[in-house]
Formats: C-alpha cells, sequence, structure tokens
C-alpha cells in the first residue's frame, strides 16, 4: 500500500478528503511546494466565485 | 529479485544506443560528466517515470530528459529483470520535463501498467530514492546544509520526505483566512441593516405631530424669507433665495452684517471723541507754554542782531587762538564759542612747552662748550711693531703643528718597527723546518710509488698464477714456479702499507703548504721592516725640544701683542671721544637754529634767553581769554530759536487736525469746530442703537422648524431606500453564508489531512528508527576512533515536522557529539552512507539492489577501502558509479567477479564504453 493510500485511510471523511489528498500529492510530486501552495489559494479562489445553488439564492 | 540488463536510447545525455549487462557486482567507472548518472537515472526512472531531482524549477522550462542532440527527440530503455521480466520506457521530446507522457510497457496484461511494476518492486517511487538509490547530492545534503534541508534529507532516506512536504505545506489557514473576511462582508451588511432599521416609521408619525407635516415646508420658507427681506434691505444686503439652505445663509448673513454695521458705527463714534480732544489740545491748552517763555526769553524777532553782536564779541578771541571766524548762526557760533578753551588749553601748552625746550638747548650748549677734548692720533711705530709680532705669531702657530704630527709620525712608526721585528724573528727556524719537511715528502714519495709499482706487479702476477693451468703443460709448470717465488720476494720487499704512506705524504703536504704560506707572510714583513726604517731615517732625531723652543717663542712674542695692542686700544677710545664731542656740539647747534628760526651772530644763550621771555608773554594773554559773557548771550539766542520752532510747529498740528475733523465730518468747517463734532457724534449713536435692536427670534424658531421638517422629509425618502434595498443585502448574505461553508468544508479537508499526515509521519518515522540496523554498518566503516556508535534522534517541529539530530557516541555512552559539529567531511560521509545500508536493509524486500552514485567522495584510502570491503559484505546486487580511479581500484580488489563499465570522455554522440 503506498503512502498515500495509507494516509487516506486514516482520514477522519476518506471519500470527502481522499481526492483532495491525492490531487495534493499529485501537485507536489509534479510541482513542488510551491504548486501545493498555489493549488490551494486557487481553491479558495474559485470557492470565492462560486455562485450558491438556485435553491439557497431563491430563499 | 535484482537488475540484470539495461539497455538505453537517447536518455538525457546517452546517444542512440548504450547496453549494460548488471552483474550481482557492478561497476560504471568513467571521468566527470561521462554519463555515469545518468546511467543509474535511467534506471529509477524506467520504473517510475519520474525522477524527484529533475521536477520544478528550470525543469518547467525544458525537456531534460530527452537527448538534444539526437534526431529522433525520442528516449526508449529497456530494463530486464533477474526473472527476465522486461519494463520499456519511452518519451517523446516535449516542452518542459514535467509534462508529457512517459507509456510503460510491460509484457503481461494489466489496467494500469505503473501500479503493476510498482507492486512488482515493492517500492514506492519515495521508498525507491530512500532505500535502493544513494544520490550523490543526498551525501552532500546530509553533511554541508542547514539543519532544516539535512532534516528533509534524512526523511528522504527514511521515506518519510513526501509526508514532511505535506505537513508543510498544507495549509488550513489559508482558507480559514477567507472564513474570516467573508464572516467580516456579514457583519458589515449587519451593521449598515442596523442602522438603516432605526428610521422606523412610528419615529416619523412621532416627529410630524410634533413639528407638523413637511408638506407645509414650501409655505413656511416664503413666510420666512418675506420677514427676513426688510432686514436684509436695512442693512444693505439682497434677498435671500426661498430655500432652507438659502434662508440659513441669508440669516447668518444678517446676523453678521448687524455686528459689522453696530461695530463700525461705535468705532466711529469713538474716533470722532478722540479728534475732539486733540483739536481742543492743539488750539488752546499747548499756545500757554509758548507765552511763558516769550516773556522769559523775549521776542524772537530780536534773534538776527543777538547773533550778529556774539559774531563781533567772538571775533578778537579766534584771531588770538589762530581759529577761523564764525558764520552768523547759531551752529557756527556755537561750534567755534566751544573751540575757544579747547584751543586755549592746547595753544597755552605747546608754548610753555617750547620756552622750556629752549631752556634745555641753552642749558645743553653752556655745558658742551664748557667741555674741551685734544686731538690725538695711533703712533706709526707703535702700528708697526703689531703687525711684525703678529706675522712672527702666524708663521710659529704653522710650525709647531707641523713638528708635532711628524714626531707622532715618528713614534708610531718605532712601535710598529718593534711589533714587525719581534715576528719575523721566527723565519730562520721556519725556512730550516720546510726544507726538512720538503726532504722528507721527497723520500715519501719515492717510497709510495715505488709500493705502488711492486703491488701492481703483484696483484698481475696473481691473476696470471690464478688463470693458469701448470698439471697441463711441463714447460709453464717451471715458469710458473719461477714466478711464484719472484713474486714472493718482491712480496717481501715491497712497503707493509702503501696507503698509510700517502695518507702521510698528504698530510705532511698541507703542513708544508700551510708553513711555506706563514714564510712568505714574514718575508713580507721583513721588507716593510727595511721600508719603515727607510724612513724613520729622513724624519729628525730632535723633535721635541724644538718644538719646545718655538712654544716659548710664540707666548713670549703673545704677551707683547697684548700690551701693544692695549696700548692702541687706549689711543683709538680718545679719538671717538673728541669726535663725539665735536657732534654733540653741532647737534645741539643745529637744534637752537631750528627753534630760533636763524642762527644768532654772536651770544647764543643770549638769544636764547630773549626767546624764551617772548614765548612767555604771549601764552600768559592767551590764558587770560574769558568766553563766559558770549556764552550765556548764546543760550539765549538758543531758546529764541526753539520759541520760534515750537510755534511753527504748533501752527502746522492745528491744521492737521483741522484737516482731519474736515475729513470725517465730510463737510465745511463753521465756527465752532467742537460743537460740529458732539452733532455727529450723536447721529451715529442713535443709528448704532437702531441696529442692535434688531430682533431676529420669530426667524430663527421658525428656521428652526423648517430644518426639522426638512430632516423629517429625509428620513422617509432613506426609509424608502432601506425597504427596497433589505431584500439585496439578504440575498448578499446568503451568498457569503453559503461561500463560508464551503471553505469551512475545504478547511477541514485540509485539516484532516495535515493531522493524519503528522500521525501517519510519527508512526512511520518511530518505526523504522527503531527497526534500523545502522550500528552494524557504522563498525564496519570505522570512521572514528573515539566516537563508536551512531544513532538518529528525531525531535518534532511547532510545524509537525521532524528535526533530526544525528548523533555519535563513545562505547559506554559517557560523551555524544552531534555528527556535524566534530566530523570530518569524509566521516560524516560514512555515517550518511550508514544510515543508507540500514535504510536500505529494512526497506527493500522485493528488489534486491543497491545503487550508490560516487559514495567515497572526501575520502582517504583508508576509508575507501574499508567502504569498498563494506559493499563486498552486502548480501544483495550492488552497482556503484565512480569517477575516483583509487576507489575503482579498492572496488575491483575486493568485489567477486565485477561486472565492469568503463565509460569514456562525453562527446555530442553520447556516452560510450570504453
Amino acid at each position: 500500500m503506498s503512502v498515500v493510500e495509507q494516509i487516506r485511510a486514516n482520514l477522519v471523511d476518506p471519500d470527502k478528503h481522499g481526492p483532495i489528498l491525492k490531487a495534493l500529492v499529485e501537485i507536489l510530486e509534479e510541482q513542488g511546494e510551491k504548486g501545493v501552495k498555489a493549488r490551494i489559494k486557487k481553491w479558495v479562489e474559485e470557492i470565492e466565485a462560486e455562485t450558491p445553488p438556485p435553491i439557497e439564492s431563491e430563499e | 529479485m535484482y537488475l540484470k540488463h539495461l539497455s538505453i536510447s537517447g536518455f538525457r545525455g546517452i546517444g542512440p544506443h548504450l547496453d549494460l549487462p548488471l552483474g550481482r557486482r557492478t561497476i560504471i567507472y568513467g571521468p566527470n560528466g561521462s554519463g555515469k548518472s545518468n546511467v543509474l537515472q535511467a534506471i529509477a526512472w524506467t520504473v517510475y517515470g519520474k525522477l524527484p531531482l529533475l521536477t520544478g524549477g528550470v525543469f518547467t522550462r525544458e525537456d531534460a530528459l530527452v537527448n538534444d542532440f539526437l534526431d529522433e527527440a525520442r528516449a526508449e530503455i529497456t530494463l530486464t529483470l533477474s526473472d527476465d521480466v522486461t519494463i520499456t520506457r519511452t518519451r517523446n521530446q516535449q516542452r518542459s520535463t514535467t509534462k508529457g507522457k512517459n507509456p510503460l510497457t510491460i509484457p503481461f496484461e494489466t489496467d494500469d501498467p505503473q501500479a503493476a511494476v510498482e507492486q512488482m518492486i515493492g517500492l514506492s517511487l519515495e521508498e525507491f530514492f530512500a532505500a535502493i538509490f544513494l544520490h550523490q547530492e543526498t551525501i552532500r545534503d546530509f553533511i554541508t546544509t542547514t539543519p532544516e534541508k539535512r532534516s528533509a534529507t534524512i526523511d528522504r532516506m527514511l521515506g518519510t520526505y513526501l509526508l514532511r512536504t505535506l505537513v508543510k505545506v498544507v495549509d488550513p489557514k489559508v482558507p480559514a483566512k477567507a472564513i474570516d473576511e467573508a464572516k467580516g462582508a456579514i457583519e458589515w451588511l449587519d451593521r449598515q441593516l442596523s442602522q438603516a432599521s432605526v428610521i422606523s416609521r412610528e419615529v416619523i408619525q412621532k416627529r410630524k405631530e410634533e413639528h407638523g407635516d413637511p408638506a407645509e415646508l414650501p409655505q413656511l420658507l416664503g413666510n420666512i424669507r418675506q420677514a427676513l427681506v426688510p432686514i436684509a434691505e436695512k442693512l444693505g444686503l439682497s434677498a435671500p433665495e426661498a430655500t432652507l439652505a438659502g434662508l440659513e445663509s441669508g440669516l447668518a448673513a444678517v446676523r453678521k452684517a448687524q455686528l459689522n454695521i453696530v461695530s463700525a458705527l461705535e468705532s466711529r463714534v469713538g474716533q470722532l471723541g478722540t479728534l475732539k480732544e486733540r483739536y481742543e489740545q492743539a488750539s488752546i491748552t499747548n499756545w500757554q507754554g509758548i507765552h511763558e517763555r516769550k516773556d522769559k526769553y523775549g521776542d524772537p524777532a530780536d534773534l538776527p542782531n543777538l547773533l550778529e553782536e556774539i559774531q563781533r564779541d567772538l571775533a578778537p578771541m579766534v584771531k588770538t587762538l589762530d581759529l577761523p571766524v564764525p558764520e552768523v548762526t547759531i551752529n557756527s557760533l556755537g561750534s567755534s564759542l566751544a573751540a575757544v578753551p579747547r584751543v586755549q588749553l592746547t595753544t597755552s601748552a605747546s608754548l610753555e612747552k617750547k620756552a622750556g625746550q629752549l631752556g634745555t638747548l641753552k642749558e645743553r650748549y653752556e655745558q658742551i662748550s664748557r667741555e674741551v677734548i685734544e686731538d690725538v692720533a695711533v703712533p706709526t711705530e707703535l702700528e708697526s711693531r703689531r703687525t711684525q709680532l703678529q706675522a712672527r705669531i702666524n708663521i710659529l702657530n704653522r710650525e709647531i703643528p707641523v713638528l708635532t704630527r711628524q714626531l707622532n709620525q715618528r713614534q708610531a712608526t718605532e712601535r710598529e718597527l718593534t711589533e714587525l721585528r719581534r715576528q719575523a724573528q721566527v723565519l730562520p727556524g721556519l725556512r730550516n723546518d720546510i726544507e726538512e719537511m720538503i726532504r722528507k715528502l721527497e723520500t715519501l714519495e719515492a717510497a709510495s710509488k715505488q709500493g705502488t709499482l711492486c703491488n701492481r706487479i703483484l696483484a698481475a702476477g696473481q691473476e696470471y698464477l690464478e688463470q693458469a693451468q701448470p698439471e697441463h703443460c711441463p714447460l709453464c709448470k717451471q715458469r710458473i714456479e719461477n714466478l711464484q717465488a719472484l713474486l714472493e720476494t718482491l712480496r717481501q720487499e715491497t712497503p707493509a702499507d702503501v696507503e698509510k704512506m700517502r695518507q702521510e705524504y698528504k698530510t705532511l703536504h698541507a703542513t708544508l703548504v700551510k708553513k711555506q704560506n706563514q714564510a712568505e707572510q714574514l718575508e713580507q714583513k721583513q721588507n716593510q721592516i727595511e721600508k719603515l726604517e727607510m724612513g724613520l731615517a729622513k724624519l729628525s732625531e730632535d723633535l721635541e725640544p724644538q718644538i719646545e723652543e718655538k712654544r716659548k717663542e710664540s707666548e713670549k712674542l703673545t704677551g707683547e701683542l697684548t700690551k701693544v695692542q692695549a696700548e692702541i686700544t687706549q689711543i683709538k677710545a680718545r679719538i671717538e671721544l673728541a669726535a663725539e664731542h665735536r657732534r654733540r656740539l653741532n647737534d645741539v647747534l643745529r637744534k637752537i637754529e631750528k627753534a630760533l628760526g636763524q642762527m644768532p651772530a654772536e651770544d647764543v644763550p643770549g638769544a636764547i634767553e630773549q626767546e624764551i621771555q617772548s614765548i612767555r608773554k604771549q601764552a600768559a594773554g592767551v590764558q587770560a581769554l574769558d568766553i563766559q559773557p558770549i556764552a550765556n548771550k548764546l543760550d539765549r539766542a538758543k531758546q529764541l530759536s526753539q520759541i520760534q520752532k515750537d510755534e511753527v510747529q504748533l501752527h502746522k498740528r492745528l491744521d492737521a487736525v483741522l484737516e482731519e475733523v474736515r475729513q470725517a465730518l465730510e463737510q465745511p468747517l463753521g465756527e465752532d469746530v467742537a460743537i460740529a463734532l458732539d452733532q455727529v457724534i450723536q447721529a451715529a449713536r442713535k443709528q448704532a442703537a437702531d441696529i442692535q435692536a434688531l430682533d431676529f427670534g420669530p426667524i430663527v424658531k421658525e428656521l428652526s422648524r423648517a430644518r426639522q421638517l426638512n430632516e423629517i422629509q429625509k428620513d422617509e425618502i432613506r426609509l424608502r431606500q432601506f425597504e427596497s434595498s433589505y431584500q439585496t443585502a439578504s440575498r448578499k448574505k446568503a451568498r457569503l453564508n453559503y461561500r463560508i461553508q464551503r471553505l469551512i468544508d475545504l478547511r477541514s479537508a485540509l485539516q484532516d489531512i495535515a493531522e493524519t499526515t503528522k500521525r501517519h509521519q510519527q508512526t512511520i518515522v518511530t518505526g523504522v528508527l527503531n527497526a534500523l540496523d545502522i550500528y552494524r554498518y557504522y563498525q564496519q566503516l570505522d570512521p572514528h576512533p573515539a566516537y563508536r556508535q551512531l544513532q538518529i534522534e528525531p525531535e518534532l517541529t511547532k510545524k509537525g515536522t521532524y528535526d533530526y539530530w544525528i548523533k555519535a557516541l563513545t562505547d559506554d555512552r559517557s560523551h555524544g557529539t552531534y555528527v556535524q559539529t566534530r566530523f570530518s567531511t569524509a566521516q560524516a560521509n560514512c555515517a550518511a552512507i550508514a544510515i543508507f545500508l540500514a535504510v536500505n536493509q529494512h526497506l527493500s524486500k522485493k528488489l534486491e539492489t543497491l545503487i550508490l552514485d560516487d559514495p567515497s567522495q572526501s575520502m582517504d584510502p583508508e576509508h575507501k577501502k574499508r567502504l569498498a570491503q563494506t559493499l563486498a559484505t552486502i548480501p544483495r546486487q550492488v552497482i556503484v558509479a565512480t569517477e575516483d580511479p583509487q576507489m575503482f581500484e579498492f572496488l575491483v580488489d575486493v568485489f567477486e567477479t565485477p561486472t565492469v563499465h568503463q565509460l569514456g570522455s562525453w562527446t555530442v554522440d553520447g556516452a560510450s564504453i570504453v
């Protein structure tokens, strides 16, 4: 079992947090530490740009 | 499982084809840059399709995996494992190392070839570089970098570097900050809404009941304007606009104008009062003083006659004192009168001084005239005698030093002769010794030559006898026996020790040369004695009496010369005294001539006395002059002049005041100026009182009500705006709350990952460190004579990563040190390799291979040898790349049947096997 799989197995919410872990490890291997920091920042920016689902905006 | 064969094409600096069989002990040897590291990296890249040291940074700018010099622009590597399974990795050149695919081919069907290969190898990429491949960069980092980097390197070796990096960079604070910002935005919206909600309809209705309906505001503003317009016109202002701002501005202007006008009127009243006082003072009060002064000093019209009288009184006085006659003005007369007493004093003193000087001249003349000094001259015979004496003394003074030098020379020569004679005494004995030695040397030389010749004959004969074979020839036998007898006779007659004779000859010859040199020096001294004796004969023998006689003569003549010179000096002093007397007499006569203006024909003292009496009479006349009556007249003239000036000044002042009054009243002046001023002052006071009495109270009250109505009107507008914008703000809040929830999810995920990674890291680090057998390899490499044990001590940092401290200890653990502080580079290298070998044994279970890239950096021959021996004991496949010839030799010596690949210098065609 790879290191990523070992960590994933121990996460509080593996299904929800596992993909984020996998993405972070891939970016870390390909782009290094700066790449990971940039990705986290970009996630935040994407959330900030998101529009809530219509059902919430109607409320 | 181990690696069996490697075939590389176009990877990094390697050319189109490079085949490398890999044995249990493989050495890749070549110079720097020959491609050794590329071969080792090719193994890792084939298995994993990426290389940790070739990611990020500059590797995002070019593809460093594919050989740039090959036309194919393609890399292909085939790795054959010990069970003949082949793994092939290919890559077409891309724009960067990190971009593009690196397809993998394996000899069996699977959905995920990469996962299958890693499953087969049994190691992740990170574990591969921790346990299989020890890179030269890793060793360098272990030794020379900062604690942070060193700890990162150890994490790489332990296989926990990925965990370390994740712990470091997964930062939940980034979404947390965004959450705080969104919450702040919601709070701001809430504040805005709560401020707007203060304006309620109930409050507005209550204010309407109190102040009226805002609809009444135009009518109210019109009423206020009607009340304000007449006042503004009265104060000289324009009518205000019928708006709240225009009326407020108009009221403020009216109030300001009221204050300004009242203030201006009060100021005018004060100015006119002051003017009235000044007029009364200029027209009455000041003239009283003028009249009093006229009564005392008279009419200023008398002033010209008085000044002429003063000039007449002063004229004889200024003439006596030799001063200029003054003009008929107060200033000129005053200056002249002031000069009189000053000049009176100086003239009197000057005359007294002149009389005194003449008296002194008279006394000096009489005294010098009484002195009588005869004229004398130096006798000629006395001068002649002095010249003779001086000439003779000079000759003697030149002769005495010459004789003294000759005497000293003679004495020095005599001393030198005595010494040379003493040294030359040994010369005859020395000559005898030399003759004796020459004879002895001749004897020794002859004996030595004879001995040498005999020895040569004996040696030749002995050689002949040793080679001869008398038993084969009866004739020869007889001759040989004769020769033996002859040689025996010769041996008996040959001097016993020729070599000793030669040594004795050499010693004696050296002594002879030395004595001959000594004799030669003494003969030179003998010649010197003869020369000195000849020189001595030329010098007189009675030099001392001669010197003594000349000294006595010199002393006697010097005494006589002193007496003659004293006599001449005395006569010359008398001559100088007579000359001085004549000079003094002439000097006094010149001064008398100058003082009297001419030289008296006869009776010089009588003429001087007559002049002194005349001067004293003149001085008495000057002292008798009296200026007081003239001074009194001049004082009266000054008073009259001042009265005249004051009258003019008072007329001017009155005219100026009247002009000011005329300007203030702005009308021609009547006869009674004071009454006219009083009337104007009363009128101004009345006008000021009228304006002061203006009442703005009702207008202010109405304007205040208008302001309230205006505020109510504005609040009604704001309330309508808030009611319409409330929906928009609610939508914004909902959107922010949604964002916060999404950010909280992200933060939770990052927190979960960071915390889980930390825990996992702790488990792995603890487990691996406990399982490592570092001691065994450290003992084998034996880098330090005292610190013979090695251990890794982990320390958890605030960030959640580990700092590792490599500690070396003595066997009894009484002393410990950190490797980086006391170990040399080579010793620290050994420590790093020991840790790596232990990690290899622990982590790599399936692939039994060890790859080392240039592991002997900085090591001395002893440690290189130990390293080679240690590697030889590893029960796994060992692949070592080195550029070090010594390390290469050691490896070849200790490795059993090594596979050696020697690479040549790199060219653009790629790496090549020599």
